[in-house]
């Protein structure tokens, strides 16, 4: 059994009155791909902010990597973080963005040109290398992120909806890419509503609505959990999972696990 | 009024638009067919008040342009006032019956001077943000292009009302008053109406056409921002030396004559004793009307060609380069950088502003002020006295505004990255410090050492002033990394386009402006005498229970104020350093 990547004991964030993110306990093993599902609003955003210190716990503690959530300058080079909305500046290239992004890191320029140019290619992005983020479609411009996010190889890679506009043929090279980083066994924390991604990639998914971990465990055990029927799909156990009037019950099932 | 109601009022809509999909054939000029179309005015309308209301609404998210909206509000407030008091004297002497010739040449004069006006702000209106199409997915399906371009007309004829109504009734108000009739204010609306009818159906197809040249043209494309820096600085170089004067008065021949008399003629055709002959007026109407039917045929097909063009990419690379680009610019920064970070930051920093400058139009204003000194410079060849010290103040002021005054802010969408990368807070404030630096230092030693010169500075002052120069850059930096991470501001302003930037937060512009004067105005008082007796003077006459402040006592107290920045530099370095450092996002 391979140690924990991420582990979380009671996470909790407030704003004010409203609680994003409540008594969130975690533990995610190396070299895996956890899927994070959640509706809008959720929390998934929050918690993801939380694990790669964007933002403080109001409560609770966790680590990544084996270090904690408040210790950014240790914690800050061993992950690498995929917002929603890619992190880019319009006015550099594709290559100048990736460059300055693997200088933050620490990069010498001749290693983080070696490395972006293999990412490039290996995301059809060469040809468009010089150009303009701000001239490149969301796609292109999600393939940047993306890149920027592993261009220092970092041990644990969040990723907040990866493959959300892209076409077919990139969203597959995502997803290649993710199985690429668990060969290497770094961990990939999934955030997606792509259901049919976190089915095929996760080695186990968790489902949060309203702030609180509903249920975790392999997709198939959550298709079973969901509904006693073993071709249910991931979809009929998120809906069911995050339906008023079950989730208690879901819940008290998983946490009995 | 709803989609389907327009739906409704248009001619065979699927027609239309298969007609028009049709037209998109390319990049050929798209002549008018020969089945002319106008706009219909119920559906121009319904766009237009939607357009106005967006752009009502998007002014309110955008203080920069409403300060822009308050300064273009005064000067409109004085333009009106000022044509007041000149039409008054015109009525009274209308009244009396003492108007000569020559006045009315004038003013028939300043009637054509205002039609050029308008019409060069209606080219500008079409050929910037405002004669784009936004949303031409759905409005290129539901109405027709022909509507669009109505409404686009529209408002910005009800724009350009809101700049010129106020001048011109005042003026028409004014003549009322003096010459005791109403009846002028009638004359006075149809001219105005006359002149932006005209002026919007003139200038708007004209400004499209321009658009659709530039949007095919990766020259013109790439060249748009310096031609337009060049357009404005010879603008305001020709206002400057007076040359801006002379031209007009060299087109005063062509704008006293026909169409403009007729012009004219219709503004002063109802003010009793101007005595305008009523032929001139007629066809100043009559003349109005064919302008704006050929217009509005124009017009469409100008914006089929500005809006069909497939715009060229300015920056596109056409050298398919696949390799790792090369930049002098981080030869340089990596020169005086210790650490990646710092070189990724700093040079970053400048690449973004050298690629979108809208950034430093907010270190633009104080420059009106110095105007008058350059009139001095052009007309004597000397400057005052003070010109070094105000230059030293407005190179630091604007090296600190424009860069490090918003270290989060600039970050913009890349916070989150800079956050989750290991960059520590003082290679953040490095960054910024070497990007504040290394472009301006130079520029503003040059320009102090200049100034220094022409205002009869010795050698050994000159040296000082470059010294003090770069000095009060750094230290500024400093203190605007400081102020400006206590209070980051990330909301955009919106320039048109794709042009955006982030400026400092009010209180980080309001409070590093009044640091920045504060210490500038000590560092001159220590430094040069005149400075400290001037200061004296003033101070002793504003002072109340007749306090006398002595020179020394101002240099001395000047001297401390100085000591508490060196001191306040230091902490702002330390309080920037953290707060970059441990900043979350919430």
């Amino acid at each position: 059994m391979s140690p924990p990547a991420i582990t979380a004991d009671g996470l909790t964030k407030r704003y004010g009155d409203t609680t994003a993110v409540t008594d969130l306990s975690l533990s995610i093993s190396s070299g895996s791909v956890y899927g994070f599902l959640g509706p809008n609003g959720a929390g998934k955003t929050t918690t993801m902010r939380l694990l790669t210190t964007l933002t403080k716990p109001t409560d609770g503690s966790a680590t990544v990597d084996g270090v904690s959530i408040t210790d950014r300058p240790t914690l800050t080079e061993r992950i690498g973080y995929l917002p929603a909305e890619p992190p880019v500046f319009d006015e550099l290239t594709g290559w100048e963005h990736l460059r300055h992004v693997a200088r933050l890191h620490g990069l010498s320029d001749d290693l983080a040109d070696e490395r972006i140019e293999r990412l490039l290619s290996r995301f059809d992005l060469l040809a468009a290398a010089d150009r303009r983020i701000g001239t490149y479609s969301t796609g292109m411009t999600k393939k940047v992120g993306l890149i920027a996010a592993i261009v220092h190889e970092p041990s644990v890679v969040l990723l907040d909806e990866p493959t959300s506009g892209l076409d077919p043929r990139a969203a597959r090279t995502v997803r290649e890419t993710i199985g690429s980083l668990v060969s290497q066994q770094r961990t990939v924390f999934l955030s997606t509503h792509i259901l049919s991604v976190a089915d095929e990639l996760a080695d186990r998914i968790g489902v949060i609505d309203d702030g609180r971990l509903l249920a975790e465990g392999t997709p198939n055990e959550l298709k079973q959990r969901a509904k006693a029927d073993e071709d249910a799909g991931l979809e009929r156990a998120f809906l069911a999972l995050t339906a008023d009037g079950t989730n208690q019950a879901i819940d008290a099932g998983t946490r009995d696990q | 009024m709803l989609a389907h109601e327009i739906n409704e009022e248009r001619e065979s809509p699927m027609t239309e638009a298969a007609s028009e999909r049709n037209d998109r054939s390319g990049d050929s000029f798209p002549w008018p067919s020969s089945h002319v179309q106008f706009p219909s005015p119920s559906v121009s309308v319904e766009l237009t008040r939607i357009e106005l209301r967006r752009g009502w609404r998007w002014l309110r998210t955008q203080d920069f342009w409403q300060l822009y909206g308050v300064l273009s509000a005064i000067g409109v407030v004085f333009a009106t006032v000022q044509s007041y008091t000149i039409m008054l004297e015109l009525g009274s002497a209308f009244d009396a019956g003492t108007a000569t010739a020559g006045s009315i040449d004038q003013f028939v004069f300043f009637c054509g001077i205002l039609w050029v006006f308008a019409v060069v702000l209606f080219i500008l209106d079409a050929f910037g943000s405002n004669g784009d199409l936004t949303h031409d997915g759905q409005y290129l399906t539901i109405v027709r292009l022909t509507d669009l371009v109505g409404s686009k007309l529209l408002a910005s004829v009800c724009k350009f009302a809101v700049l010129l109504g106020p001048p011109v009734g005042g003026g028409y108000l004014g003549l009322s008053v003096g010459s005791g009739s109403p009846f002028p204010v009638i004359g006075g609306l149809s001219a105005m109406i006359v002149a932006l009818t005209t002026g919007v159906t003139v200038g708007y197809p004209i400004g499209l056409a321009l658009k659709g040249v530039v949007h095919r043209s990766t020259l013109l494309a790439r060249l748009k921002p310096i031609v337009g820096v060049l357009l404005a600085t010879a603008y305001v170089g020709a206002v400057v030396t007076g040359r801006f004067v002379d031209a007009i008065a060299a087109l005063e021949s062509v704008l006293s004559g026909m169409p403009f008399t007729w012009l004219g003629a219709l503004g002063l055709r109802t003010t009793p004793g101007a005595a305008m002959p009523p032929l001139s007026a007629a066809t100043a109407v009559g003349i109005s009307s064919v302008v704006v039917l050929g217009g509005l045929t124009i017009a469409p097909t100008a914006a089929r060609f500005a809006w069909r063009a497939t715009p060229v990419h300015p920056h596109r690379s056409d050298s398919n380069n696949r390799s790792a680009p090369r930049s002098r610019l981080d030869g340089v920064v990596g020169l005086v950088s210790q650490t990646p970070a710092t070189m990724a930051i700093g040079s970053t920093t400048l690449r973004r502003i050298y690629r979108a400058p809208s950034q430093l139009v907010f270190v633009a204003y104080p420059l009106i002020g110095a105007i008058p000194m350059a009139e001095q410079l052009f007309s004597s060849g000397t400057l005052p006295w003070f010109t070094p010290w105000l230059v030293v103040w407005y190179c630091a002021w604007a090296a600190s505004v424009a860069i490090p005054l918003n270290p989060l802010g600039n970050q913009g969408a890349t916070l989150p990255a800079v956050l989750s990368a290991p960059v520590t807070g003082h290679q953040l404030v490095r960054g910024h410090l070497l990007a504040a630096l290394l472009p301006t230092a130079p520029v503003a030693v040059l320009l102090t050492v200049a100034s220094g010169l022409s205002a009869g500075r010795s050698g050994a002052q000159l040296l000082l002033l470059a010294v003090v120069a770069v000095g009060a850059i750094f230290i500024t930096s400093v203190f605007a990394l400081g102020i400006g991470s206590a209070f980051p501001r990330f909301e955009h302003v919106d320039f048109g386009g794709s042009r955006r930037a982030v400026p400092p937060s009010k209180v980080a512009y309001g409070s590093l402006s009044s640091l920045v004067s504060v210490q500038g105005i000590a560092v001159a008082i220590v430094s040069d005498d005149a400075v400290a007796q001037l200061f004296s003077v003033q101070l002793t006459q504003w002072i109340p229970f007749d306090i006398l402040v002595s020179a020394g006592q101002l240099t001395l107290l000047a001297s401390f104020a100085i000591g508490c920045g060196i001191l306040g530099v230091g902490c702002a370095y330390v309080f920037a350093v953290r707060r970059l450092g441990a900043y979350t996002i919430a």
